[in-house]
């Protein structure tokens, strides 16, 4: 078989000393960068570019896409530790990671989180290299219609998110979607709930807000609490999951895998989509959906696998049609450019040696990730034995440096503040922030795709209904509304129902 | 009167949701409006203020019937107006006077007690924090982060 | 606002040396502001940069503001001392600004003194859904004219060169045809191969992939004479319509206005040999740049008809300026 040559060729040229000191670098490097708030793949790529001209281009680019990876393997890292997202695919970590590790399982926690990476990873790199040219072509088929309905069904699916008052959920889910339409609207160019502001003009930063609904306003309530401060003890035996986690982690691991590499070769949406659907869909699919929100592994295994084999489908549009899948892909097409290389249909021909010496090193840079992350767990563990008087100084101003560095301007450290404010209210008041985040990062993506929809369809709105996959995921959002509806009517006859007893117990 | 009622956090809340519904509701007519069919720039969060609104007013009327008393539960807002300060403290100095500066003011004001019972612990910290985001961040990533106010 | 106080003291202090500072520029590291993130004017700026570097012995750093499609990096280099330390690598996309936004906080061509061009853009090519009844630019015209018809073109969002090249053609050959902005490339690309919007006008780095694998075809040429790499793709002229003339992709460097003329002198010596270099020609013709390394002078007539040209497409697109 041609493939497997190919591959054997491709670990060849993966294996030579220069080519694995480079993807070594890279992973190390991108393990740096997810952990650091406000360091993002992008200025990292634009730090290591000089360095770049001077090797060569297979060397290029094992290295960089070392960094891309690595920093999606890491990213849970921060969210299960500290409920500090450093990427919006980190908020959903956050929400059955951080419970986790304040039950003292942060250990099982990262291992999950590292192996359902491994996992995904692997499978990510297979499907590359297998159903590339298959899966482009398959992915023309989202259109507008398609990414608006997706869109939908993953916004209804974050009313299960929370187990808190239903209607809280929503409100703060609708405070997210309506957040979210702060900036230039790409439709007409208005600027919208700037008040005048360029600093607003493309819309409310992502890291100031995580950083202040998550990083500080934890900080404030753990602090604030009147209840004395329990030391998180973490006994040895956690820092490996049990059987029974990594039974309870291996399916949705599985599931998470297949939701995130399907939606990674979409090139309208980001990681996030990816790994927030896997952790919907988890809680919908699971016996006991109470359980989500409070410590669930399987909330972080799903996740995390959708979120790294999105990382790696990411790469199927820059591959096979020459198209960056954003940002962080049109550097990479730019590095190889430079060498004289066009990325594309004709890579895989033209550049054998540097197309399956990517995937054979995307492999080996799994396996090292894994290899670094699984005894990196022992240091963080140890990290979050120190006193909690030493750790929130550190997350503070880290998390300061790093809302300031995404754009370098002390407005996002400003807007951090304020969010805290609020977000510190509106906990208080039972509103838990989860849904804003989803909302406001989810909401610009569904009106975006909704208006163009209905532009390109010349104002006719059946086209949600006549394309198959759009009326498809609508079906299933109105299932998932009823399913959502009926208990509540149910339950409600009943005196002293479960779901008031769980709102009550909620109560901290 | 809100502590008579047994869900003043519904209260709370729904009070806000309608206060944010109807200021964005209000602020949208700035832009286009337009249909469902031809939405305009301020389609979607008009019709988003409408929903928050009914929500805001849905939150209440739970709050008002509520059965089992819900009270806020107190907490100490000390801390919260020390990290708030500091924080903005932190962004009014970081480009002016630098980062040794701008940390050494919001670990203090994060630390505000302790700098009066353990002043070296809080120095230590400040130290140990800011050696390492200046090697990490100004040395080895480059950034373009002042230490001090004159670059 | 203590910022501001401490930065125009400062540049009135160095604005009392500058007679002694131009021989001994730069003393200091050298930041090039680039008002976007990666990629980009940021690629250029730091190939320019590293180059530069390695020539002079010399720091110089680039530095990213982005934000407000690169307004705040020109506002800070505009209100920056201009002692030849704080400059600005920017785009072509800054000759647009004044017909797309009312309030600007500096004057494109006034607040600047420009430095050299770096780069020029390459050409684009009209790009059309290959299962469109077309087969050239005339068909593509008769058919979009169709009252029966409705063609839709995609851009990368409202302004870009690619929704200016496009309303310029359509006005030109008064061709009725429906705007559809995207927010990157990438995906008005998708849209196009995936049957969407049927016709795009892109960049030859990013064309020529979609056109070798036949996703798309492409109908024209946007250049006055053919490309020597795709001699069978005619130019908009031969195939039916005025080019637009439009010179959306450039890429420069300027100071504030009050620079001394010896540094820019020195600027302009050093970045026409760093251009010149071989490396860097070709790091820069493989982006799909056209490496120039002109004059102040030069680049000054280029920004000039540049903000005619797009206020005129703008015009054109219909663009409300805000």
């Amino acid at each position: 078989m041609g493939v497997f040559d190919n591959i054997l060729h491709g670990f060849a040229v993966a294996l030579t000393p220069t080519n694995l000191m480079f993807c070594w670098i890279g992973a190390l490097l991108g393990t740096v960068v997810g952990v650091l708030p406000g360091i993002n793949v992008l200025t990292t790529f634009a730090i290591l570019l000089p360095l770049t001209f001077k090797i060569d281009p297979t060397a290029a680019i094992v290295m960089l896409s070392g960094v891309y990876y690595g920093a999606h393997h890491s990213l849970s890292t921060t969210s299960i530790m500290l409920n500090m997202p450093g990427e919006p695919s980190g908020v959903v970590i956050c929400f059955d990671g951080y419970p986790m590790a304040r039950q003292g399982r942060a250990g099982a926690a990262l291992a999950t989180a590292a192996l359902s990476s491994f996992f995904a990873g692997c499978v990510g790199i297979v499907i590359i290299a297998f159903f590339a040219p298959a899966l482009a072509d398959a992915s023309l088929w989202f259109q507008a219609p398609e990414y608006t309905a997706v869109c939908i069904l993953a916004l209804i699916g974050a009313s299960v998110v929370t187990s808190k008052s239903k209607i809280n959920t929503l409100g703060m889910a609708v405070i997210g979607l309506i957040l979210g339409t702060v900036g230039t609207d790409i439709h007409t160019g208005v600027a919208r709930f700037t008040f005048g502001t360029l600093e607003l003009d493309e819309g409310f930063d992502f890291v100031s807000f995580a950083a202040g609904l998550f990083a500080f306003v934890e900080i404030a309530f753990r602090l604030g609490s009147y209840d004395a401060q329990v030391q998180i003890k973490t006994k040895l035996r956690d820092l490996i999951p049990r059987w029974p986690d990594i039974k309870a982690a291996a399916m949705p691991t599985v599931r998470g895998t297949a939701l995130g590499a399907a939606l990674g070769v979409l090139p309208g949406t980001g990681p996030f989509v990816a790994s927030y659907s896997a952790y919907a869909l988890e809680s919908r699919i699971a016996k006991d959906p109470s359980r989500f929100g409070k410590g669930a592994i399987e909330g972080v295994a799903a996740p995390e696998a959708a979120n790294n084999a999105s990382a790696f489908t990411h790469y199927i549009p820059m591959l096979t049609l020459g198209i960056p899948a954003g940002a962080v892909f049109s550097m990479l097409m730019g590095a190889l450019m430079m060498h004289g290389i066009q990325p594309g249909p004709e890579i895989m021909t033209k550049h054998p040696d540097l197309f399956w010496g990517l995937i054979a090193s995307m492999w080996l840079g799994n396996l090292m990730l894994l290899v670094l992350n699984l005894p990196l767990i022992g240091v963080w563990i140890k990290l979050l034995e120190t006193p909690y008087r030493f750790i929130y100084p550190a997350i503070l101003l880290l998390t300061c440096i790093g809302c300031y560095a995404v754009h370098f301007r002390v407005f996002d450290i400003q807007v951090a503040a304020f969010v805290l404010l609020v977000g510190y209210v509106l906990e208080k008041l039972d509103c838990a922030p989860g849904p804003v985040i989803i909302a406001m990062i989810l909401g610009p993506i569904l009106e975006e795709n909704m208006r163009r929809a209905m532009l390109i369809s010349g104002g006719d709105a059946t086209v949600f209904l006549r394309r198959p996959i759009s009326a498809f995921f609508l079906l299933l959002s109105v299932a998932l509304i009823v399913t959502y509806v009926v208990p509540t009517f149910r339950r409600s006859k009943k005196k002293p129902g479960p779901e008031s007893l769980v709102e009550a117990g909620h109560a901290e | 009167m809100l502590l008579r009622v047994n869900g003043p956090k519904d209260l709370l809340a729904g009070l806000i949701f309608i206060v944010f519904g109807l200021a964005t509701f209000w602020k949208s007519h700035d832009y286009e409006v337009g249909s469902a069919l031809e939405m305009g720039p301020g389609y979607f969060p008009a019709a988003m203020g409408v929903v928050l609104t009914i929500l805001g007013i849905a939150a209440i009327a739970r709050g008002l019937t509520l059965k089992v008393a819900d009270p806020i539960t107190p907490h100490k807002l000390e801390p919260l107006l020390l990290i708030f300060g500091g924080i903005i403290a932190f962004s009014l100095l970081i480009e002016t006077t630098g980062l040794l500066i701008a940390a050494a003011v919001l670990i203090a004001m994060a630390c505000y007690r302790r700098l009066r019972s353990n002043p070296l612990e809080v120095l230590a910290i400040y130290v140990g924090l800011t050696g390492f985001s200046a090697f990490l961040f100004v040395y080895l990533f480059e950034m373009q982060l002042p230490l001090f106010w004159w670059r | 606002m203590l910022k501001a106080i401490i930065t125009t003291s400062f540049a009135s202090l160095l604005a009392l040396g500058n007679a002694s500072l131009a021989q001994d520029y730069p003393s200091r590291p050298v930041h090039f502001v680039v008002g976007f993130g990666a990629g980009g004017p940021d690629t250029t700026a730091r190939i320019l940069a590293a180059q530069l570097a390695t020539q002079t012995g010399k720091r110089f750093v680039v530095e990213n503001k982005p934000g407000s499609s690169g307004i705040i990096g020109a506002e800070f280099v505009a209100k920056a001392a201009p002692d030849g330390y704080t400059l600005l690598v920017t785009t072509a996309s800054l000759a647009s600004l004044p017909s797309l936004q009312t309030k600007l906080p500096f004057d494109v061509q006034k607040s600047f003194k420009p430095i050299s061009q770096i780069v020029a853009s390459e050409a684009s090519f009209l790009l059309v859904y290959p299962q469109l009844p077309v087969k050239n630019l005339v068909e593509l015209m008769a058919y979009a004219k169709d009252p029966k018809n409705r063609v839709l073109y995609g851009s990368t969002g409202i302004g870009t060169g690619s929704h200016l090249r496009m309303a310029l053609f359509a006005k030109a050959n008064n061709v009725p045809m429906q705007h559809v902005p995207f927010k990157s490339p990438g995906e008005a690309a998708v849209s196009l191969i995936g049957g969407e919007t049927h016709t795009l006008f892109m960049t030859t780095t990013q064309a020529l992939p979609l056109i070798k694998s036949g996703k798309a075809r492409a109908v024209a040429y946007d250049y006055p004479t053919r490309a020597d790499f795709m001699p069978d793709i005619l130019t908009m002229k031969e195939a039916g319509s005025a080019p637009t003339d439009l010179d959306s992709g450039w890429h420069g460097m300027m100071g504030p206005a009050a620079m001394p003329e010896p540094v820019v002198k020195w600027l302009e010596t050093e970045i026409r040999k760093a251009i010149a270099t071989p490396e860097v020609r070709e790091r820069l013709t493989n982006l799909g740049l056209i490496p120039v390394g002109g004059t102040g002078e030069e680049f000054g007539t280029v920004l000039a008809a540049a903000v005619k040209g797009m206020g005129d497409a703008a015009r054109a697109a219909g663009i409300q300026p805000r």
